[in-house]
């Protein structure tokens, strides 16, 4: 007979040495609804959602004729100056399957809503996005239309908000399209409305110009391609939201051809690097050719509880954030993916609540090998650097070159991506950021299934993307201002103020004029990444010292230092201060600064900027 | 029996100290009558309030608040604060809107004690103050996440959580917000379903 202890101990045997399939069962406690599918690893193959599908226009026929008179400020309805790209995502509820073992789990999801008829989304992620940088011309952008297909907020019941706003994280686009958390009022008056419901839509426009674009020179053309992605950011039930699905990616490469009427187009060849052309086809002198096409590979990390009927399961009463059982690679449980013996471009995203990881590239025996780390979430590093591990903050990208012609046949058959990094609850990771504590051997998230060698056009040169660091001349004139991320009485508060009030602006950095930021962590030993919106952040000091660059010791810690790095999202470790430097460029208006950790950013470590 | 009501009549005396397991397991569902306990508390008048039934349960939203009558740290700010909200809410506080603030230092704080408290701020029907035995309170303490996982840290009474916990338990909808926020965000969030 089976009683509660035996089902645990079955549940344990299950899950360690994968000999029983469903429905074998892990009870925590007594109780029913915390009875558990235990799910073998490596039964499904990873998903790789493809493109949304551009709907095409002629001139003078808008594909929404209710074009928001925002977006279409980036339209140019004749296509004379150029012709915007068109998308319908519908955000909406469905059920996939998360694991083969597991019945089919109703999220919600990001769809494409510009599918032919009879065709259904089947991802748990949304469409993944591949566009160009639209280099000067803001006219040759990416529109998005966004529809709440969700339950209305009257109907819903159970945790989420079906009330949306969608940021692009990672995108440099006006205020009104970054995905805003709540509509507020302007300081003269005027609605500033971007959240939706059922029924509604909202217009995304993301020129997808480089930072700089609108000055006079049109920027200095370094802020390039990069992995960027997707996601609700609605007010006080973003974690509930995002931990329910809606997430997807968003790629930008550098166009292989500058635009013969850019005036800058010039000093702009140089720049053309990652034009995700492994063969470099249209002859773009500074290409790089790093991996591209089958062999670039998204991949977003996320956890997910499920009960025995595949429902999701989430705490709502955890607000220190929530911690998942299982652990899924682009919306499936442990998925593997088979690889031919080449390089490949791996793009992580760390797209969990409230978990930080250290991955690690092993064999089956627990061995680890180094990998070549090309990008973070500012795109191409100066320059790829080695390393055994990396750490990996919620929201963080790092983006990672993996050659596996360097593991033959018969002595590799099969290689995994393996998380070490300790963690028990929202509090974060054990040890510190420099430090972190690891287990000797952890969960294997992903399994590569190594297939044949085949011809590899591939390189990843010396130099990847150079840069110079802000100049000690600019630092010595910039404002210094400090944010100090504080809890008390079990509040999270910013510079003593409790509860994200986005109804008024904290700071006020004027356009173009650098500043100093300086992230300061004073809430014990908990972890927080800070994510500050519009523009990239350069890191300058991490608790006093030079960041780190790659050289020397390396623990598996961001890859941050200016000149190195750009960087969107810094990781404060326990008692951490980074100091960034941070220039706010074209786009004036309300934005937003926050944790990561989901939980924490809706209770309300958040707060409110103003370009002005 | 008699064992059992000295065991309780202990644990009511008990110091902070008493070590609960996580309560509010995580769920698929909406947390219903299985995971809020229906425990009897009392209010300042000295009527007996079941926490779910006669708070928690049904369409209308509750915004839970944890504070101690001679609590001179963060409660006077706080419970001025909710005064504000209170304001803002009119007719609706009661009808659409129920707010609690519980005490945890229920030894202390008889129905008499929190009824003098309750009139200092101005408190209208619809707006209740609550207390009970010690044990009970934990509980709802725990059911609602609202404690330090540092147990030192949980014990000491000065940093006990400033959190507004609000939901609409026919919803399923539930959240937070500091009690020291600023009064119109409290107000957009607790009437966010009504």
């Amino acid at each position: 007979m089976l009683n509660r202890r035996n089902l645990f101990t079955l549940g344990l045997w299950g899950s360690a040495g994968a000999l029983l399939s469903w429905p074998v069962l892990r009870a925590a406690s007594g109780s029913a609804s915390t009875l558990r599918p235990v799910l073998t690893p490596f039964l499904d193959r990873l998903p790789l959602p493809p493109e949304p599908r551009a709907i095409d226009w002629s001139p003078n026929q808008l594909p929404f004729n209710d074009l928001d008179p925002e977006a279409l400020r980036f339209v140019d309805p004749t296509q004379v100056k150029g012709k915007a790209t068109f998308y319908r995502i519908v955000s909406e509820v469905r059920k996939v399957k998360l694991h083969a073992q597991l019945p089919a789990t109703e999220i919600w999801g990001y769809a494409d809503g510009n599918l032919p008829a009879g065709q259904t989304w089947t991802f748990a992620l949304g469409p993944t996005f591949k566009r160009s940088l639209s280099n000067h011309n803001q006219f040759i952008g990416t529109i998005v239309r966004h529809e709440n297909h969700l339950p209305s907020v009257q109907e819903h019941r159970g945790f989420g908000e079906p009330r949306t706003s969608v940021h692009l994280h990672g995108g440099h686009q006006a205020a009104r399209f970054d995905g805003f958390p709540t509509d507020i009022t302007l300081a003269d008056g005027t609605a500033f409305r971007v959240t939706f419901e059922r029924g509604e839509h909202f217009d995304y426009a993301y020129p997808l110009v480089d930072p700089g674009f609108f000055t006079v020179t049109h920027g200095t053309h370094t802020e390039r391609a990069s992995t960027m992605w997707y996601h609700d950011h609605i007010i006080d039930f973003t974690a509930q939201n995002v931990y329910r699905g809606l997430v997807g990616f968003f790629l930008v490469h550098d166009i292989p051809i500058p635009d013969p009427a850019d005036p800058n187009a010039a000093a702009l060849v140089q720049h053309m690097r990652d034009t995700g052309d492994e063969t470099n086809a249209a002859g773009a002198p500074f290409a790089l050719q790093l991996p591209s096409g089958d062999f670039d590979i998204p991949l977003v990390l996320q956890e997910k509880t499920f009960g025995l009927n595949g429902e999701l399961i989430y705490d709502v009463f955890n607000t220190d954030g929530f911690l998942g059982e299982q652990f899924l690679v682009n919306g499936m449980v442990q998925p593997f993916l088979p690889v031919k013996r080449r390089k490949y471009r791996l793009r992580f995203l760390n797209g969990s609540n409230a978990r930080t990881y250290q991955l690690f590239l092993a064999d089956k025996a627990g061995r680890s090998f180094p990998v070549t780390q090309i990008a973070t979430e500012g795109g191409l590093l100066s320059r790829p650097v080695i390393r055994p591990s990396f750490l990996l903050g919620m929201a963080e990208r790092i983006e990672v070159v993996i050659d596996f012609s360097q593991f033959p046949f018969p002595a590799f058959s099969e290689l995994y991506i393996e998380n070490r990094l300790q963690q028990d609850d929202g509090r974060g990771p054990k040890g510190k950021f420099e430090r972190p504590e690891l287990a000797a051997r952890g969960t294997q998230l992903l399994k590569f299934m190594l297939e044949e060698v085949v011809p590899d056009p591939s390189r990843v040169p010396a130099e990847l993307r150079p840069f110079e660091a802000i100049s000690a001349l600019e630092l010595s004139t910039a404002p210094i201002r400090n944010f100090v991320f504080e809890r008390t009485n079990g509040q999270w508060a910013i510079n003593g103020e409790f509860a994200g009030d986005l109804s008024r602006a904290m700071a006020q950095p004027v356009l173009d004029q650098g500043e100093i930021w300086r992230l300061i962590n004073k809430s014990g030993g908990w972890w927080h990444p800070i994510h500050v919106h519009h523009d990239f952040m350069r890191v300058l000091k991490r608790n006093g010292r030079l960041p780190f660059d790659g050289t020397g010791p390396d623990f598996g810690q961001s890859l941050e230092r200016d000149g190195l790095a750009k960087k969107d999202t810094i990781v404060l470790g326990p008692n951490s201060e980074v100091e960034v430097f941070s220039r706010f460029r074209n786009y004036k208006g309300p934005f937003v600064f926050h944790c990561h950790n989901l939980e924490h950013e809706d209770h309300a470590m958040m707060a409110r900027f103003d370009v002005v | 029996m008699l064992i059992r009501r000295r065991f309780a009549a202990a644990v009511a005396l008990a110091p902070w100290a008493v070590h609960w397991p996580a309560l509010g397991a995580p769920s698929a569902l909406p947390p219903g009558r299985a995971d809020f306990p229906n425990v009897v508390l009392l209010n300042q008048d000295g009527r007996a309030i079941h926490f779910y039934d006669d708070l928690i349960r049904g369409d209308h939203t509750v915004a839970i608040n944890f504070i101690y009558a001679q609590c001179a740290d963060i409660c006077p700010m706080t419970t001025a604060n909710l005064a504000r909200v209170q304001g803002l809410l009119g007719e609706r506080l009661g009808r659409d809107v129920r707010m609690a603030s519980i005490s945890i230092d229920p030894v202390r704080d008889s129905p008499a004690v929190l009824k003098a408290y309750a009139e200092h701020f101005g408190a209208r029907a619809g707006w209740q103050f609550l207390t009970g035995r010690s044990r009970d309170i934990e509980l709802i303490r725990r059911t609602l996440g609202v404690y330090e996982r540092d147990p030192a840290k949980d014990r000491d009474k000065s940093q006990h959580t400033g959190m507004l916990v609000y939901g609409n338990e026919a919803r399923g909808r539930w959240s937070r917000i500091s009690a020291l926020a600023d009064p119109r965000r409290i107000f957009d969030s607790i009437t966010r379903w009504t």
